[in-house]
């Protein structure tokens, strides 16, 4: 894992590069490899799906927009982290504004985050969908051969690399790789139809 | 190549491998369209809840930065921002 963070870091610096010289299509590639994470963040502070996704691509834009400040100091996800942490409670405060005449400070942005994750923007339909998805998904994971359920568990509910995950359950790092893949695949196909079904486009 | 995909998530990837990757992904939708459903699995098994990101999330964000001007980046960048 720390290896390739080294190379994480290494890929991160070679496109932001890239991006400064003027290479816009290099910050595409920055966006497809953060953009889950960036919208998961986010989503943490808006709770709602839609807004997270609307604030996450704001992120983008105001890092692309300052990216010629990126000196490097500190890794590019983290700079990107604040940015989208920052933008985040701004965006709160402006909902806020938005429920409220009320003038409010910056500073009073973790109270309004606790008073709109109290708000629950999902209607009833897509909050059942969303249910269905979570069990299919458990459930996919519960059918798995015990030996791909073990091993997509460690990954993703203990976060091991596959270097650690291969020790414990004493095999090469490549049965390990095998093995996490086919359990995303049987997860995905049970998955589909729903997916179908949901109009997830 | 969706076996890369998957290592992708995991941070499993070389350099090369990645910056590979992530071209071959611009070309072929149907690759993107699988890192989206892993990622948003992976979200889900973490978190009990499915977040999807939508099909023009990123292509928003192209189109945007693709009509950002060079003198407008020199602006922003010594613009108030205070990230690092």
């Amino acid at each position: 894992m720390s290896s390739y963070l080294k190379n994480s870091d290494h890929l991160d610096q070679e496109l932001v590069l890239r991006v400064q010289r003027g290479d816009k299509s290099a910050f595409d590639f920055l966006v497809l490899k953060y953009q889950h994470k960036i919208i998961q963040l986010v989503n943490r502070y808006v709770k709602d799906p839609s807004e997270a996704q609307d604030v996450a691509q704001e992120v983008f834009i105001k890092a692309y927009r300052a990216i010629s400040s990126f000196r490097g100091d500190a890794a590019f996800y983290t700079w990107l982290y604040r940015i989208a942490i920052n933008t985040a409670k701004n965006d709160l405060v402006a909902r806020s504004r938005r429920h409220s005449n009320d003038q409010i400070d910056i500073q009073n942005a973790e109270v309004i985050e606790h008073a709109l994750q109290l708000q629950n923007t999902d209607t009833p339909e897509t909050e059942l969908l969303n249910q269905e998805i979570v069990a299919t998904i458990k459930k996919a994971i519960d059918d798995l051969p015990e030996d791909m359920r073990i091993a997509i568990t460690l990954c993703e509910f203990e976060g091991l690399s596959y270097e650690a995950i291969a020790q414990t359950m004493n095999c090469p790092v490549g049965t390990v790789r095998s093995r996490i893949f086919r359990a995303r695949e049987a997860i995905d196909h049970q998955l589909t139809p729903l997916l179908i079904h949901g109009d997830f486009r | 190549m969706i076996e890369k995909i998957s290592r992708l998530l995991d941070d499993d990837l070389s350099h090369d491998e990645v910056l590979h990757l992530l071209q071959t992904i611009q070309e072929r939708p149907e690759l993107k369209d699988a890192l989206k459903r892993y990622a948003a699995v992976s979200h889900a098994i973490k978190n009990d809840n499915f977040l999807w990101v939508s099909t023009d999330f990123a292509s928003r964000i192209q189109q945007t930065i693709h009509q950002t001007s060079d003198n407008e980046l020199t602006y922003q960048a010594t613009d108030s921002y205070s990230l690092q």
